[in-house]
């Protein structure tokens, strides 16, 4: 009996050590958010984005920062670098646009698309330096 | 924080005759990496503001903290809600000089001088770069380190042995002429 007993204690000790193991790992090695499958809070346009911005930065930042943002907007550049693609939204001036960086899985879709047209995709906003910034995009309908 | 976005545009906009001496790029790269005998940490961040002027060589540059991408999402989080409180302290400026630029030369390493802040800290900071010209377009290149205690960044006990105390930032910035 008593030697049953000192087993349950030891097949418990080792099952919480593994829950352990096995939260902490989990938690260590826990996804990026998955844009893509991310159902935007916000749909927006470029210029809207950028002129909320430049009104009212810190309040921008408030009701974007960290969100998945669904922007609508005309191609202004497209640029690759080290396999990353990055997409300009505005008029394209210097400054006063959304930069948004495509995540890689994006490059195939990225490489049809031209300067000018209108497009949408979705990203999280970074936040506004001289340009609204959105990184993980994916391009939607 | 308005401040940063003057100085861009003045150093932008002053002087339109000699427009084409002043070099931009809105998709610079800055990347940082911390080596511990535990783990090694590598956060880069595509999505960088610089200016150069090469008439006055004045050098700016400015980054979101938000932009930077790590491997792991838990450091991700870690870094910017603990380490450098994003929410608070959003972005990072380098200001400063380039010292050292002809530019009749295609490929120089040049001196840069000025003031790296981050988390509501400026530290001085002195580094060599590599500056190369290709076919009118500007590339600079280089990296230095920073220890972590300068920018009172705390480091929780728990992880203390995964995080470095010195860390290497590099930086790759491909500059266009600015015409307006």
């Amino acid at each position: 009996m008593k030697y049953l007993k000192k087993r349950n204690v030891q097949i418990i000790i080792l099952l919480v050590v593994a829950l352990i193991v096995y939260v902490f790992n989990s938690q260590y090695n826990k996804p990026h958010l998955n844009v893509a499958k991310e159902e935007p809070g916000i749909l927006i346009t470029s210029k809207k984005l950028i002129d909320n911005y430049k009104e009212d930065e810190n309040k921008s930042n408030t009701k974007y920062l960290d969100q998945v943002i669904k922007v609508t907007g005309k191609i202004a550049d497209i640029t690759t670098k080290n396999n990353k693609a990055t997409i300009t939204l505005g008029e394209g001036g210097l400054l006063g646009n959304v930069v948004c960086q495509l995540l890689p899985s994006e490059n195939k879709k990225v490489s049809s698309l031209q300067k000018g047209q209108v497009i949408s995709l979705k990203g999280i906003c970074t936040g506004y330096l001289m340009d609204v910034i959105l990184i993980k995009s994916v391009l939607t309908n | 924080m308005k401040l940063f976005a003057i100085l861009v545009l003045y150093i932008v906009t002053i002087n339109n005759s000699f427009s084409q001496e002043k070099y931009f790029t809105n998709k610079g790269f800055i990347s940082f990496y911390s080596h511990s005998p535990i783990e090694d940490i590598t956060a880069n961040n595509n999505q960088v503001l610089s200016v150069f002027d090469t008439q006055s060589n004045e050098l700016v540059i400015y980054g979101l903290m938000k932009s930077f991408e790590f491997k792991k999402a838990l450091m991700q989080e870690h870094f910017n809600e603990n380490y450098v409180e994003s929410d608070k302290y959003p972005k990072t400026s380098f200001e400063g000089k380039v010292a050292g630029y002809n530019s009749s030369n295609k490929e120089q390493t040049v001196d840069i001088v000025g003031v790296l802040s981050l988390h509501g800290k400026s530290k001085d900071i002195k580094t060599k770069a590599s500056l190369t010209e290709q076919d009118g377009l500007l590339t600079l290149k280089g990296d230095f380190t920073v220890a972590v205690a300068d920018y009172d960044i705390k480091i929780p006990r728990t992880v203390i042995n995964n995080i470095a105390k010195t860390i290497k930032v590099s930086f790759d910035l491909a500059y266009k002429p600015y015409n307006k």
